[in-house]
């Protein structure tokens, strides 16, 4: 068997020309499939990093009808969020940590422009958010992140004027300029809230850092409300379906100023593995109502989740490809070696050599030319990736404000699987030839010119 | 005897001193009770202007036709612009419906949204039954005018608190304002132009003003006229979009 290996070894380097363009075929075959991978996996990764570590968490409770209800009635959808609540949830086996949001919809008027656009605000607790999807902050593009501890409660004002009011007859300019404001200056309950903003919100209405905006809200009971807040940072979250109109406050701001208590619109959770994201689901939903509904990331990924499974597809179809061309040309390889060497199989035969001997050699002729392409593709692709790896690919999508860092990354099992298929594709490739050349008969091999 | 008689005057004194003070806040009440009856009494008929003034200088100018049995039941049509012809609002005791003559469907609406786009809500337009959800008190009483808190009572009401300048000669408000729970004041309402419709007599033009976006409507009476033989059919939210 090791004289059958040896002399099949041999045998490669025979036609050095054939076998070395044989082996880069392999060697490019492989080190594609495993480039792309690489890529494609750090692309993934990140948006599932951004997804569960940036935006969403690894999993999400709504009540039934959330995203239908949210804009048109966000008090419509609230679920309790209590200690007990939390406990409950925590106490949940594989799960880290958990955050309360509270989203209502909301006019936003930048008192220096005078600018005003509708927005949905999105409320958070710092102190638990940022362990739930730590890569929030790489979402703030400007200034700083919103420090629930240093929110300070707005003081009820009272209104002192009391002095004989104009009516409209009275007053010198009856005609109404329409932008023209009010003269006189009245007293509004003003404490330290903190506002954070989209990038296109910022443009809107021409705000900057530190400047104060006023939040014009009905809180649960259709009242109107107005909390004054001060822009602390500017969010991006560079992702698809991250909403433009979107502003941050603080959770227990807005819970005050609309009204609710041990309630919020959604309850983020942060798991040890996002990989049991499907059992932590399960025990969730056992312990929870029925109306209230657990999503994991995935089905929180939406557009993303279809993105990532048209990538695996194409990526599926490329490795077909590539293998197709690959298996081509081992097998006209194989083809051309049995073909030139009809005599010496006959040869071999008449010296004693059994059919299976003939098939099993140009098997491992194949075998070997199928590895020294397959292992040095599919190295001098690791290198390439582990360098990525260590530097980040940055690149910036069209639309993207924020550069995206990618960090290539490859799977073991990836790696043998194809190191398995590169092997398999030179054994397959090379068996019918193989097989061919064993059914010789000695006498006409040996007349063959 | 002398004892007597202080004792007596005191007497007198606290107890007219109680009477004042009932009549004070007996007062309150009534004002805004002569207030509402006039902006919003029932059975007529009636032409609004709404004028909205916006930042980028435009102006939008819609004309409603206001049919009003009583506080619970009003009904609007708009007659301009052509765009918006056809769309109509309806006041159903404590609910507001909008009918969209585009897709020919009737939505609940709430009190607090904006009415024709502008600065005047909802609830401004076609809920005024304030002593139903406020707790009036005389905030001041100045030589002209009645100055009278209203305090949000329930959860139905669409500010925590309102002012009303009213004057005592005719008892017509001049001005409103309007403010969140925590007393910052968010909109404020001039009244003019009094006119008498018949048996009322009110102003005919209010100034609506955002303060803090300092946007501005107005809303002006061209027609008023009372009528008692309105359809009840036209309160009812199956017969928006039909003739009645």
């Amino acid at each position: 068997m090791f004289d059958l290996i040896k002399v099949a070894v041999r045998n490669v380097g025979r036609n050095k020309r054939r076998a070395l363009i044989t082996i880069i075929t392999v060697f490019i075959g492989v080190f594609v499939v495993v480039g792309i991978r690489g890529l494609l996996d750090g692309l993934q990764n990140e948006i599932k990093s951004g997804l569960t570590r940036k935006m969403h968490g690894d999993i999400q409770i709504h009540r039934l009808g959330y995203e239908d209800t949210l804009e048109a009635n966000p008090y419509k959808i609230l679920i309790p969020y209590s200690d007990e609540m939390r406990q409950i949830l925590k106490g949940t086996e594989g799960v880290v940590e958990v955050t309360p949001r509270l989203k209502v919809m909301a006019l936003l008027n930048h008192q220096k422009s005078q600018s005003t656009t509708p927005v949905i605000i999105n409320s958070f607790s710092s102190q638990t958010e940022l362990q739930v999807v730590p890569r929030f902050k790489d979402a703030l593009l400007k200034g700083k992140m919103i420090d629930s501890s240093q929110e300070q409660e707005a003081v009820t004002v009272i209104d002192d004027d009391l002095s004989e009011a104009k009516g409209l007859d009275e007053e010198t300019s009856t005609q109404v300029k329409g932008t023209s404001p009010s003269s006189k200056t009245h007293p509004k309950a003003v404490g330290y809230h903190q506002l954070m903003v989209t990038p296109s919100l910022m443009r809107g209405l021409h705000a900057e850092i530190g400047d104060e905006v006023v939040v014009l809200l009905q809180d649960k009971d259709n009242m109107q409300q107005a909390i004054v807040a001060t822009v602390v940072g500017v969010v991006d979250f560079a992702m698809p379906g991250a909403a433009a109109r979107m502003a941050w406050m603080d959770f227990g701001t807005l819970q005050k100023a609309a009204g609710i208590y041990g309630q919020a619109s959604e309850i983020a959770l942060r798991i040890k593995d996002t990989e049991d994201s499907e059992t932590v689901r399960s025990q969730l939903k056992a312990k929870l109502d029925g109306d209230l509904t657990v999503q994991t990331w995935i089905e929180l990924a939406g557009i993303l989740r279809d993105s990532m499974n048209l990538q695996n597809v194409i990526f599926n179809l490329v490795l077909f490809i590539v293998f197709s061309i690959v298996i081509s040309a081992i097998i006209n390889t194989s083809l051309m070696t049995v073909m030139e060497r009809t005599r010496e199989i006959g040869t071999l035969m008449a010296l004693g050599y059994r059919r299976f001997h003939i098939t099993l050699q140009f098997l491992i002729e194949s075998t070997v030319i199928g590895l020294i392409g397959g292992l040095s593709g599919m190295t001098l692709a690791i290198v390439i990736l582990f360098v990525l790896n260590k530097q980040g690919l940055t690149f910036a999508l069209p639309g993207q404000n924020v550069a995206t860092v990618l960090y290539p990354t490859i799977k073991v099992v990836f790696l043998a699987k194809v190191f398995f298929l590169a092997l398999l594709s030179a054994l397959g490739a090379s068996f019918v030839p193989a097989y061919r050349a064993s059914k010789m008969k000695p006498v006409q091999a040996l007349t063959t010119n | 005897m002398k004892k007597f008689i202080l004792a007596t005057i005191a007497g007198i004194a606290i107890l007219t001193s109680s009477f004042l003070a009932v009549a004070v806040a007996d007062t309150a009440s009534e004002v805004i009770g002569r207030v509402e009856k006039n902006l919003s009494p029932p059975n007529f008929k009636a032409i609004y202007q709404f004028t909205n003034y916006r930042l980028d200088g435009t102006v939008g100018t819609y004309e409603i036709r206001f049919l009003v049995k009583d506080v619970n039941h009003s009904h609007g049509y708009f007659l301009k612009p052509e765009r918006e012809k056809g769309r109509e609002v309806l006041r159903l005791k404590d609910t507001i419906w909008t009918f969209m003559p585009s897709v020919a469907r009737a939505v609940r609406v709430a009190d607090r949204e904006s009415f024709a786009g502008g600065d005047f809500s909802n609830a401004d337009v076609m809920r005024i039954d304030w002593l139903a959800q406020y707790n009036p008190s005389m905030a001041k009483e100045t030589k002209n005018q009645f100055i009278i808190d209203l305090v949000a009572k329930n959860t139905e009401a669409a500010y925590a608190k309102m002012r009303l300048w009213i004057d005592k000669t005719n008892t017509q408000p001049v001005q409103q304002y309007f403010y969140d729970s925590k007393g910052t004041l968010l909109k404020v309402c001039k009244y003019g132009s009094i006119k008498t419709f018949g048996a009322v007599t009110r102003p005919a033009k209010l100034v609506m003003e955002n303060v803090i976006t300092k946007l501005k409507s107005e809303m002006q009476i061209l027609d008023l006229q009372f009528e008692s033989k309105i359809p009840d059919g036209r309160y009812v939210v199956d017969n928006l979009g039909k003739e009645i």
